[in-house]
């Protein structure tokens, strides 16, 4: 281990990977800053110029843009009350109301040290525990990791809430099927290819990725017109925070990042979900005079929210680098582009890439470090942008995915694919359907194939595996607990709402 | 009584799952095929696709269709229509020439009708892009149209 950690040092801080950290913490701030745009579409937009690096410098600037992003989105939570990613909402709830105040200065600096506390804990955290998941993760076989992927994609599902959760199964399956387009991964016979000779190869997931999320979230922003933003404030007033403020947030940031990676760590609850979970909890343990202040300023309502989503951001690379399975579309756009460099995630990638399992998560306390000193600083130059036209932006986003995509594989045949997608994914998006879902089945399509293949060569062409083998048993039984527990909560509200 | 959005979404998924269903069977196998084999995932998934389908649209959503009237979506069509042309026209156009024109027209489109304020923001874009993606990064697309040979 304490090799691996060297290695991961010096892949870190090699001058390189500290430029490639300081270009993905930059762009993934800004992308993260513009509403709608979140760390799925700042990685994907990122990808076509990770590809072109070597693997470790990859991954370490794709992670930095994920983390870049998500602070991003505080930024335009706290100044302009829109929420970049879904994660900061909760940090609009206290953050904003300061900067009305005059004291947004003051509601980033909070927001960039609980972010900081936050990612470095959950770094902690991940440094302690991925080693020994990874070594435990050694002795499962494929019967196992086909049950972890069905818990993995249940949960997903699971955490959309019982009205949400039929239509996220409903997109699982839809990626699903969009994963066994192209050839048979053994045979070799073509499927669903339509005579084409470009579906050989399946669909591309970085053209799924840029057409589902980038793509459609631009267009629907060019549906919907021009967004004015009025209530909005890019005025800064002072960054300093006062000690006692200061020691007011700390045991708030301990607790809520703690809180946050562990969230983090349960496939499809993700950042989201931590935010939430931690602004609760805090509102919950404050005393009768603190809590009048939530929603209107509160510090703590501020810190809670904001050190749970970076934690929770960074435990969600515990499933993703131990086991191979994402836990949230952000870490299965990851997994995607790490498969791209011809790398696997999971136990082995412990054993056979250290610097890259080392290197990144090393590179998650350097991360976060530059995230304090480069953008604070930076932080009213980077709220400026905010006030670029949409007439200028929206059509630069949708040429960077275009032509990101064409220059992977520089075929035209992707970029009307990708009109096809977009297309589909707007149409769903309008309907309320999530893509997260869609795209964590497609990534996870082979792979459950795969798994499921050799379990049944195992065992004969049987079954048996799902309830002879204790370990599978027990995840099969996680996951139809997870599948039902919704729906057993929405059945007995309905009985109580039947009874009054 | 309004149809609601996940009857739609199930609408779509169902036709999508019908269509699915006809591709299986283009799936060639092979003779002696193992029990599981090409089409084994797939008609596994096609099964799932029709229950969930058939769930979305029998279910008593209180979620109604959302008020679309002031989305404009013949601007958004058109948007699509010129990311379509744009892919048709980046090889033999070149990319410099291609991407330029794109760009030029997605701004007057979403109303940005300053001509001179447009170039000067697409010509540095479109180069610098092309210079950081062929000549550092290594990825070479040919930036003039095919007539120039280059």
């Amino acid at each position: 281990m304490f090799e691996g950690l060297l290695a991961g040092l010096h892949t870190a801080f090699s001058i390189e990977n500290v430029l490639f950290l300081m270009t993905g913490c930059f762009a993934g701030t800004f992308i993260g800053m513009l509403p709608g745009l979140g760390p799925m579409t700042a990685i994907a937009l990122m990808i076509p110029i990770a590809s072109t690096l070597d693997p470790s410098s990859g991954i370490i600037m794709m992670a930095a843009v994920y983390y870049g992003a998500i602070f991003g989105g505080s930024t335009s939570s706290i100044l302009i009350n829109a929420p970049g990613v879904a994660s900061t909402v909760a940090t609009s709830f206290d953050g904003h109301p300061m900067a009305r105040e005059g004291k947004a200065g003051k509601a980033l600096a909070i927001a960039a040290f609980a972010s900081f506390s936050g990612g470095l804990i959950g770094a902690l955290l991940l440094l302690a525990f991925a080693p020994y998941l990874a070594t435990v993760s050694l002795s499962f076989q494929s019967t196992d990791y086909f049950a972890l992927i069905v818990l993995g994609l249940v949960c997903v599902a699971a955490f959309a809430g019982s009205t949400g959760m039929l239509k996220a199964l409903a997109m699982t399956v839809f990626g699903l099927m969009l994963s066994t387009v192209g050839s048979d991964q053994t045979q070799g016979l073509p499927r669903f290819t339509l005579g084409q000779i470009d579906l050989i190869d399946g669909i591309s997931f970085l053209l799924l990725v840029m057409a589902t999320f980038a793509l459609s979230e631009v267009l629907l922003a060019i549906l919907k017109g021009p967004a004015s933003h009025s209530e909005g404030t890019t005025g800064l007033s002072s960054i300093r925070i006062k000690s006692a403020e200061a020691i007011d947030a700390a045991p708030t940031i301990a607790r809520s990042s703690t809180l946050g990676f562990i969230v983090g760590l349960l496939p499809g609850a993700g950042a989201t979900i931590a935010s939430f979970l931690a602004y609760g909890t805090e509102q919950r343990l404050a005393s009768k005079e603190a809590r009048q202040k939530f929603g209107k300023g509160s510090i703590r309502g501020l810190a809670a929210p904001e050190s749970a989503n970076n934690a929770a951001a960074t435990g969600s690379f515990v499933p993703l680098l131990t086991l191979g399975i994402p836990g949230s579309g952000t870490t299965a756009i990851l997994l995607g582009a790490l498969i791209a460099y011809g790398i696997q995630p999971g136990p082995l990638l412990y054993i056979n890439h250290p610097e890259v399992f080392w290197g990144v998560i090393v590179s998650m306390w350097l991360g976060n470090t530059i995230l304090l000193i480069l953008n604070l600083p930076l932080i009213p130059y980077i709220a400026r942008l905010l006030a670029v036209p949409r007439g200028f932006l929206l059509p630069l986003i949708i040429f960077f995915s275009l032509i990101g995509v064409y220059f992977v594989s520089f075929n035209t045949f992707d970029i009307q694919l990708m009109v096809i997608f977009a297309t589909v994914a707007v149409f769903f998006r309008l309907l309320d359907f999530p893509m997260a879902p869609m795209i964590l089945g497609f990534i996870l399509g082979s792979m459950i194939e795969e798994n499921l293949r050799r379990a049944l060569l195992i065992y004969d062409g049987n079954f048996s595996f799902l309830w002879e083998r204790p370990l599978t048993a027990a995840i099969m039984l996680i996951a139809t607990m997870v599948l039902i527990a919704p729906l057993v909560g929405k059945a007995s509200t309905m009985r109580r709402e039947n009874k009054t | 009584m309004k149809a609601s959005t996940d009857q739609f979404g199930g609408l779509f998924l169902l036709l999508f799952c019908s269509l699915y269903a006809f591709l299986i069977f283009d799936i060639p196998l092979l003779e002696n095929s193992e029990a599981f084999n090409a089409r084994s995932m797939p008609i596994f998934l096609v099964c799932v696709g029709f229950i969930l389908s058939i769930l979305l649209l029998t279910q008593r959503s209180k979620e109604t269709m959302a008020d679309f009237s002031t989305l404009d979506f013949w601007r958004g069509a058109r948007f699509l229509l010129l990311m379509s042309l744009y892919g048709l026209a980046i090889r033999p156009m070149g990319f410099l020439f291609s991407s330029a024109v794109f760009l030029l027209c997605g701004f007057w489109m979403l109303g940005e009708r300053k001509w001179l304020k447009n170039i000067a923001i697409v010509i540095p874009v479109v180069i610098g892009f092309w210079y950081l993606m062929s000549q550092i990064l290594g990825v070479y697309v040919a930036p003039l149209p095919e007539i120039f040979g280059v």
